[in-house]
């Protein structure tokens, strides 16, 4: 008996001491920080985890390019629910989107920070090491970047979070983070890889960061830091970056952003800087396609052509600040809709209707990737553009020392590929066709099939102008013109032809129409014209004299047009008042809806300001069924110019206060 | 075996009997005897009892002896046990006596053919005739719930009246009763302290089990189940035929689950299955076949009403579509529309076959079965197959060594399409709302005659055909459960037993999912099916769980009142899981189905892996002195892989008093008390529910992350989840104090419990800032109290030889409150992933102080009236400056809902949400009544809870929300119009913003009591099947949800669309209606 209980005792003493053994089990599907960062290939996965921080719906997804920067005096958000939203600047410190950027963003510092405490983990060639360092360096810089423009003091956290219980972090002064993005993009720079070396805008290269130190610096020489010191560290950066001979405009403005919904990299210019890098329809394994053009292009809920949700509102402030000849704006806005949302036909907007416009810049027609997905797509989002560097530098230089000749020169050079002119060439100004009005008398039998019809236009002296006409579908008249190209060197009012005029001896497919004379004609029967034009004014003609039957179907629409001269280049004699407002005009033409507008309004201190001209503005112009997009103007108050602090990180990080304006 | 020896010797001297003739029956006496005296409480003793009746019988024969004869006896109880102060009388004479402490008595009687009566309080009396016995054995039966009766409790048995925790079996009679498929089914309402709901009625849904509230917020609160011996924390219940469980015990209170450590904080729940008994094979049959029905449509405007309706909502349309053509709203009057539901939810068939064989001998007991059921679901293309087998071998080796071994394999399939499922975000997602929403006319007065042709119709709605969606969305689950366990015992030294136990479990599932292009996810009509392309997935997964337990126990009796039980041991199991899959768009040959997923553009791969050991020493003992004052004291030693060495091991003691005041003195003259005990436990338990390795940070490359380089994707390694290595056991303590009542002979019982438990260090999938790079981390944070009362209460109603009626009734308060939170953190806020509207507004709400959930939402005040307007120019209204508002005060008009603006600030915003409904019961339980009248048998089971809100979703969208052509519940003909102005509904069109979905108007009472179960037998009587060689027949209806009376206006008030989460619980939408299930079976034994 004792025997038999001491032999058992004695199994459950060696299983015990087993016990420790079989218990530590080891996981079998991930791996711990610990043993991670080993490799060279490990680094690269974690700095791809940094990049990919980026791209999350909280950040540059969706949230940051579009519903944060919406709500300016270029963009508002164009749905009219009732529901708190932070474009519509009736949000509280709960407002869930606004967490999820704060997460989103501490996310990738997060991941920064471990990837750099691992830096020197694996053993591989210093100078890929140095690389990867620099960009994680920046990257997490950016996003600190980002987090103090936006929130003011915030938890400054420069080592990786290994224990759940480090949840008490006090804010830093924005100055202290300023000075930290400030010289961690410094040291950065000297890490990474030139653009040429990287051979594209997606890994952030030496003279990106340039460009970024420029934009830090004049951010903190305005709002809310005013150290009028950092423009000379301003125009100093913006000036390493054109003296490093990097960078060039592309002569089409339209091309940057074409290229960009295409995933296509420009290296002949070069002027996208860094970009991040959408990828794909989101039919892959890897999902990495962006929302924010879907959510912001021409509404559309065809497939084929690209499903769009076209709440990208953009404001008439934007349209109407574009001189006439300035290629940008119907590219920034499009100047279409589709018809009744769907498919490919477009219907254009009267080119008096300022109001009612949304972001046409990227299109979802020049992506390459199909199927299109209907809710995500490839197009990558612009973060610095050298015409942003050009315009900065002439910025800080006019703040220091007034319009030098640099200074000019520099927005010059936007100026003039604005206006679709050689870059170099010093252009007084060019006199473009500015608007194509429709005569009242006329305009009746257009095919119903045709949506749209071509519009030529000459004489006057210039060259160029094209334009197109939509056609009703149900009234069969020509409901508006749109200038396709504004021309130049137009000295008189040239001759608008709506259509395509008979010709002799041309063959014509069945259905297309043709006008001869104030008469408009529709071919019944495919084939090829006499010399003799279809006159008659009913009923069909009779083909052995006309070649095929043409059938009378109304009276030609008229188009009048209104030519306009547009000052291109910067009088050399500018006031440093006149070339600071140019300027800040400048920017919003160049880079509208490339989220920098709200951050140049608030350094600029004139957020407030401009946004209650918003008001007044849409409430005195907005058609009926868009008035509720005043609310925005309406809502804004002093405290929009931050976030607040989220009701989360409030409740959970006891060291943490709301900043002062929202308190 | 002196005292034997004297026996045998006085009997024999008698009897004159020769020795040699005696020879075989002294061998067997012998046996038995020594068993009797000797072997109590070391295995099967039952097994010679009986024999000994049996043997005594034929050799002593008749003798004729007019004289006083000397009896001797003994009286044991059902298992054999010896019974003391038994009271002895001879019938009509006054000579009698009490029998001893073995059991044993002796009298003198007037003559053999003296009546001896035997009576004992808690037993059946009985009068045996003396005769030729000369050594009586009596064996008195326990009259119904019997103290004696022996109840399954952790790593052991006990007396019922020796138990000194809260611990309750489960009826099996009554459970049987029910045509469900698994026990779960037919549990809620059962026992006192344990509720059980479903999410829905889709054939196979989970069936939540909660033992006396929820502890956790976020992790799982069901019960440990601890199939026979074998502990399992998440088993597929419905792998185990429920015709195969002998008994279910509920382990409650901290004396009795805290044998189970880590893992008995939330109860515990023990299943032992049914095996062999000795004598000759049995085998028993029952089939029943039966149909299911809908218990309940939603009432859906017709055709009239709808036209009225939309010429109210969208009055230009409505005059182009429906009153064109000179048609008036009066030609509706009498059109028949058309109501999809009919064409979804039909009476489907439910068969169930079950077989079994058992037997054996002394030494060898066997039991085989098997079983196939086939449950059609009430909507198109849904159901539930099960085919199962089980064997279990006990075998005696010899007097010392048992061994046996019991395994069952189950495989089932469930399928069909969930309409609580699939909504993507969007109300308009879910199956049911394009059920509900299909308009009941077109254009004209045509109601559509084909609905296959009408995809049209539901796409304007947003929604998707629902009867296509029935008919082809492929989801199906198949699983393969295989258990099995062996054991052997061997008794030693008297009073030692040691056990050693193995046992293996594997669970293999396949979820096969495929959308062809009839489905919402893979028709070229809807936006997934555009991008996605046909598709499909599938995705197999394992989780092998294996056990070995090593226990040793002692039970002996010390002098005459001690009696000790002990019992140590030391235990190991593990569990390993993985799961791998695939899923791929664009398949070309949708022909192939989940065979041509190979053909389409690969999307995810699924390849997940984990494990975790658990070892455990454990120990108990029970004290008993004189029956009277029964102590037990409990220790369990868990170490579980899941947390950090330094934090692996936890221990969890227990201790409990129970006192039998019916045994003492004082009590012994008050009659009608037949039992009386009160007791007191406290202890702690734990509890592990967290992932395997929660305590470890992690880093992993997810398909969701990457980033292009050039247009050259690559991984992205970013870092998933923080580990906290401190990560420490949740503990539980708990107190209970339970009373026992038994009155007359126990003809009627009571038991009534008081416990409070606390939970703390909650293992909570915590909220931590942001600011530190993550959302969440698990922590010991957080505390849970539950506390409250049950009561069960248990009466023989009336006792004749023809009929009998007997009832069952419990009740439970549990109230549950929330202590602590996160840091810092006061509420938690959850939201409901129903509608995209509503994603970013919180529903429920954990509150310190308050319950897990409640629900968060706007005071409904009605409707705005002709008085809050002023009528400046005559038509327009204007709302009056004073009079609160939502949204743009101009666009609010007569009609309008209402709601309250709390703050008084004139604006009705998300400051005014405050809480509106708590979804937790104030009360819940059941009653069942058990009839025979000779040879019928009839069972009704009520379950009622009361108190429970629900909040009713399907209102916010039929009740005058929604899209704009779609049609209402019948329930909003009643909406204001100039007319009609009342407060109930709002006017067309006047539904107010839509993130204002969560307000009082939709918080229902959900109180319900439940005709849950019926049934009626008839055995017949066994003349009639003698023949057939049959020793029983039963003829049978069973019905369960026969009725339900409440005044919830969904399909049923138990629903839990977002199934068992603690923190969002009672959420109503689209989900599946419980059916009503009616049976018709023969169960007969051969």
């Amino acid at each position: 008996m004792k025997k038999i209980v001491n032999s058992i005792l004695v199994l459950i003493c060696i299983s015990a001491i087993s016990c420790e053994k079989f218990l530590d089990t080891k996981p079998t599907d991930f791996a711990v920080p610990e043993q991670y960062y080993n490799t060279e290939q490990q680094l690269n996965e974690a700095l791809a985890g940094v990049y990919t921080s980026l791209t999350t719906t909280g950040n540059y997804g969706l949230y940051i390019p579009f519903f944060y920067e919406a709500g300016t005096d270029e963009m508002y958000y164009r749905l009219s629910t009732l529901s708190p939203h932070p474009a519509y600047y009736n949000i509280s410190s709960s407002e869930p989107r606004i967490n999820t950027t704060w997460n989103d963003l501490y996310a990738g510092i997060n991941r920064a920070n471990n990837l750099l405490a691992n830096i020197n983990k694996p053993t591989m060639d210093d100078r890929k090491r140095k690389v990867i360092e620099g960009e994680a360096l920046f990257l997490r810089a950016y996003m600190y970047y980002y987090l103090v423009t936006n929130f003011g003091d915030v938890p400054l956290l420069l080592r990786p979070t290994t224990e759940s219980r480090d949840v008490n972090n006090p804010a830093a002064p924005s100055k202290t983070i300023y000075d930290q993005v400030y010289n961690d993009m410094k040291i950065a720079k000297d890490l990474v890889n030139t653009y040429t070396v990287n051979g594209s805008p997606v890994h952030i290269s030496k003279t990106a960061i340039l460009g970024m130190l420029a934009r830090v610096s004049l951010k903190m020489a305005g709002e809310p830091l005013m150290d009028v010191s950092k423009f000379t560290d301003a125009r100093a950066w913006a000036d390493s970056v054109i003296q490093s001979n990097e960078h060039s405009l592309n002569p089409s403005y339209r091309q940057i952003f074409s290229n960009q919904s295409a995933d296509v990299f420009d290296n002949t210019f070069k002027e996208m800087m860094w970009e991040i890098d959408f990828y794909g329809n989101n039919n892959d394994a890897l999902k990495l396609g962006g929302r924010w053009s879907v959510y912001m292009g021409v509404r559309n809920t065809d497939k084929q052509v690209g499903y769009a949700y076209g709440y990208g509102g953009a404001t008439g402030n934007l349209y109407k600040s574009y001189d006439a000849g300035d290629l940008r704006r119907d590219w920034a806005i499009s100047p279409f809709n589709y018809r009744g949302n769907a498919g490919d036909i477009k219907v254009y907007i009267l080119p008096t209707d300022a109001y009612s416009r949304v972001v046409g810049k990227w299109r979802r027609e020049d992506e390459t990737v199909l199927p299109r997905n209907t809710e995500f797509n490839p197009t990558n989002y612009p973060m610095l553009r050298y015409a942003d560097v050009l315009l900065m530098y002439a910025e800080a230089d006019n703040e220091l020392v007034g319009p030098s000749a640099s200074a000019i020169g520099a927005v010059n050079a936007v100026r003039r590929r604005a206006f679709g002119l050689p870059i170099n060439v010093p252009a007084t100004s060019v006199s473009a066709v500015s608007l194509i009005t429709l005569a009242t008398a006329g305009n009746t039998g257009y095919s119903k099939t045709i949506p749209n019809i071509p519009v030529t236009i000459s004489g006057g002296g210039g060259t160029g102008a094209t334009g197109i006409a939509s056609v009703s579908n149900t009234t069969g008249k020509v409901t508006a013109i749109s200038i396709t190209n504004p021309g130049n060197g137009y000295t008189s009012v040239p001759t608008v032809t709506i259509g395509s005029t008979w010709q002799a001896n041309t063959n014509y497919p069945v259905g297309s129409q043709v006008f001869n004379g104030n008469n408009v004609y529709t071919v019944m029967t495919a084939g090829t014209t006499t010399a003799t034009p279809p006159t008659h004014t009913t009923g069909t003609s009779n083909a052995a004299i006309t070649g095929i039957p043409f059938q009378y179907a109304g009276i030609k629409a008229t188009g009048i047009a209104t030519i306009a001269t547009s000052l291109v280049d910067i009088d050399a004699g500018v006031s440093a008042m006149a070339f600071r407002n140019i300027i800040r005009q400048e920017r919003m033409r160049e880079l509208c809806f490339e989220g920098v507008r709200k951050n140049d309004l608030i350094r600029w201190g004139i957020f407030l300001p401009r946004l209650k001209e918003m008001e007044v503005d849409f409430t005195a112009n907005m058609p009926t069924s868009l008035r509720y997009a005043i609310r925005p103007y309406t809502n804004v108050e002093e405290k929009h110019k931050l976030f607040p602090i989220p009701l989360l990180e409030l409740s959970l990080n006891s060291a943490m206060q709301q900043n002062p304006l929202w308190q | 075996m002196k005292k034997f020896k004297h026996v045998l010797n006085c009997t024999l001297a008698h009897l004159n009997f020769k020795y040699l003739i005696m020879c075989k029956l002294i061998f067997l006496l012998v046996i038995t005897l020594s068993i009797q005296t000797f072997g109590l409480g070391f295995g099967p003793t039952e097994i010679s009892l009986s024999l000994i009746d049996v043997s005594l019988k034929e050799p002593f024969k008749a003798i004729d002896a007019p004289f006083a004869v000397p009896v001797r006896g003994k009286v044991v109880d059902e298992e054999g046990l010896p019974l003391a102060g038994v009271s002895i009388q001879e019938k009509g004479k006054s000579n009698g006596t009490t029998s001893k402490e073995d059991g044993s008595f002796s009298l003198t009687v007037s003559d053999v053919n003296a009546v001896l009566a035997f009576s004992f309080v808690g037993y059946l009396s009985q009068e045996i005739k003396v005769g030729n016995q000369v050594l009586m054995l009596v064996t008195l039966q326990p009259i119904s719930n019997k103290l004696n009766e022996v109840i399954v409790i952790g790593y052991g048995t006990v007396k019922k009246k020796d138990l000194t925790g809260a611990v309750a079996s489960v009826k099996m009679a009554d459970i049987e009763r029910a045509p469900v498929k698994s026990f779960e089914e037919a549990l809620g309402g059962r026992v006192a302290g344990v509720t059980a709901t479903s999410d829905d009625g889709q054939p196979g849904a989970s069936v939540n089990i909660v033992i006396r509230g929820n502890n956790s917020l976020t992790q799982d609160n069901s019960p440990l189940y601890v199939i026979d011996g074998f502990p399992l924390e998440n088993p597929n219940n419905n792998a185990i035929n429920p015709a195969e469980i002998a008994s279910i015990e509920i382990l409650k209170d901290a004396s009795s689950t805290a044998i189970y450590g880590a893992r008995g904080a939330n109860g515990v729940v023990l299943i032992t299955t049914k095996k062999g008994k000795e004598g000759k094979s049995v085998i028993n049959y029952n089939s029943y076949y039966g149909f299911q029905q809908n218990n309940r449509k939603m009432p859906l405007m017709n055709a009239y009403e709808y036209v009225k309706f939309q010429s109210e909502r969208d009055p230009v349309n409505t005059d182009s579509t429906y009153l064109n053509n000179g048609r008036t709203l009066e030609d509706y009057r009498n059109v028949k529309g058309i109501d999809l539901q009919d064409s979804l939810f039909s009476t489907s068939p439910f068969r169930s076959q079950f077989l079994s064989l058992s037997g054996g001998n002394k030494d060898t007991k066997y039991s085989i079965s098997g079983s196939i059921l086939n449950q059609d679901g009430i909507l198109t293309n849904s159901g539930y197959d099960r085919y199962q087998g089980r064997v279990r071998l006990d075998q005696r080796v010899n007097d010392h060594l048992n061994v046996g071994i019991n395994t069952n394999y189950s495989h089932m399939q469930q399928y069909g399409t969930s309409p609580a499922l699939g909504g993507n975000g969007f109300y308009y997602g879910n199956l049911l709302y394009s059920v509900w929403a299909f308009r009941p006319i077109k254009s004209g007065i045509a109601a559509p005659t084909d609905v296959d042709s009408e995809d049209e119709e539901f796409l304007v709605l947003n929604g998707f055909n629902p009867i296509k969606t029935a008919r082809n969305e492929m989801r199906r689950n198949i699983s393969d459960v295989l258990s099995t366990n062996a054991y052997i015992d061997y008794t030693f030294a008297k009073y030692f037993t040691a056990r050693v136990t193995g046992g293996f479990t594997s669970n293999k599932t396949r979820r096969e999912e495929f959308n062809n292009s009839q489905t919402p996810r893979g028709s070229p009509l809807t936006k997934t099916g555009q991008d996605n392309g046909v598709s499909g997935s599938v995705i197999h997964s394992s989780i092998n769980n294996w056990v070995n337990e090593n226990t040793l126990s002692f039970n002996k009796k010390f002098g005459k009142f001690h009696q000790v039980n002990a019992v140590t041991g030391f235990t190991m199991s593990g569990s390993s899981g993985a799961s791998y899959g695939a899923s791929a768009n664009h398949i070309p040959n949708e022909e192939l189905g989940i065979s041509g997923i190979d053909e389409g553009i690969p999307i995810t791969i699924n390849s997940t892996s984990s494990n975790f050991t658990l070892a455990s020493f454990l120990g108990r003992v029970n004290y008993s002195f004189r029956s009277k004052y029964i102590f037990t004291a409990s220790f369990r030693a868990d170490g579980s892989s899941k947390f950090a060495p330094q934090n692996r091991w936890s221990y969890f003691p227990s201790g409990a008093i129970a006192w039998r005041l019916s045994d003492e003195d004082f009590m012994k003259g008050l009659r009608t008390i037949s039992n009386a005990k009160i007791r007191l436990s406290y202890g702690s338990t734990g509890n592990n529910r967290v992932s395997d390795f929660a305590y470890l940070s992690r880093i992993s490359l997810p398909s969701s992350a990457g980033y292009s380089y050039n247009n050259q994707p690559v991984n992205a390694a970013i870092l998933s989840e923080l580990g906290n290595v401190n990560l420490k056991w949740e503990t539980t303590e708990q107190a209970d104090i339970g009373l026992e009542l038994g009155f007359f002979k126990q003809r009627i019982t009571l038991e009534a419990d008081v416990y409070r438990k606390v939970t703390s260090n909650l293992l909570l999938n915590a909220a931590v800032p942001g600011s530190i790079g993550f959302n969440t981390a698990f922590k010991n944070i957080g505390k849970v109290q539950n506390q409250g009362i049950e009561l069960t209460l248990n009466t023989v109603n009336i006792k004749s030889k023809s009929f009998t009626w007997n009832s069952g009734f419990n009740i439970s308060f549990n109230r549950n409150k929330v202590l602590a939170l996160s840091d810092n953190e006061t509420t938690r806020l959850t939201t409901a992933p129903w509608n995209t509207y509503t994603s970013n507004v919180p529903l429920y709400v954990a509150e310190i102080g308050y319950p897990l959930a409640r629900f968060q939402g706007y005071l409904w005040e009605g409707n705005y009236q002709y008085a809050d307007f002023d009528e400046n120019t005559p038509g327009v209204y204007t709302i009056k400056a004073e009079v609160p508002h939502y949204g743009v005060r101009n666009n609010i008009r007569p009609g309008d809902i209402k709601f309250k603006d709390i703050n008084g600030d004139g604006v009705v915003n998300a400051d005014d949400r405050t809480i509106i409904g708590n979804p937790n019961p104030n009360y819940t339980g059941g009653l069942v009544n058990n009839f025979t009248y000779k040879d019928f048998d009839l069972n009704i089971f009520f379950q009622f809870s009361v108190g429970n809100e629900v909040i009713n979703i399907n209102r916010v969208i039929f009740e005058g929300g929604g899209n704009i052509n779609q049609n209402m519940f019948a329930t909003y003909i009643d909406r204001w119009t100039p007319e009609n102005q009342n407060n109930k509904y709002f006017r067309a069109g006047g539904q107010g913003p839509n993130d204002f979905s969560y307000s009082s108007r939709v918080i229902e009472d959900g109180s319900y009591l439940k005709l849950k179960t019926a049934s009626l037998g008839y055995n017949i009587p066994l003349k009639h099947i003698k023949r057939v060689k049959m020793t029983n027949a039963r003829l049978y209806v069973s019905v369960q949800n026969l009725l339900t009376w409440t005044n919830y206006q969904g399909f049923d008030p138990e629903v839990s669309k977002f199934g068992s989460s603690a923190l969002r619980p009672a959420f109503d939408y689209s989900v599946y209606p419980n059916a009503r299930t009616i049976t018709f079976g023969l169960n007969v034994q051969f």
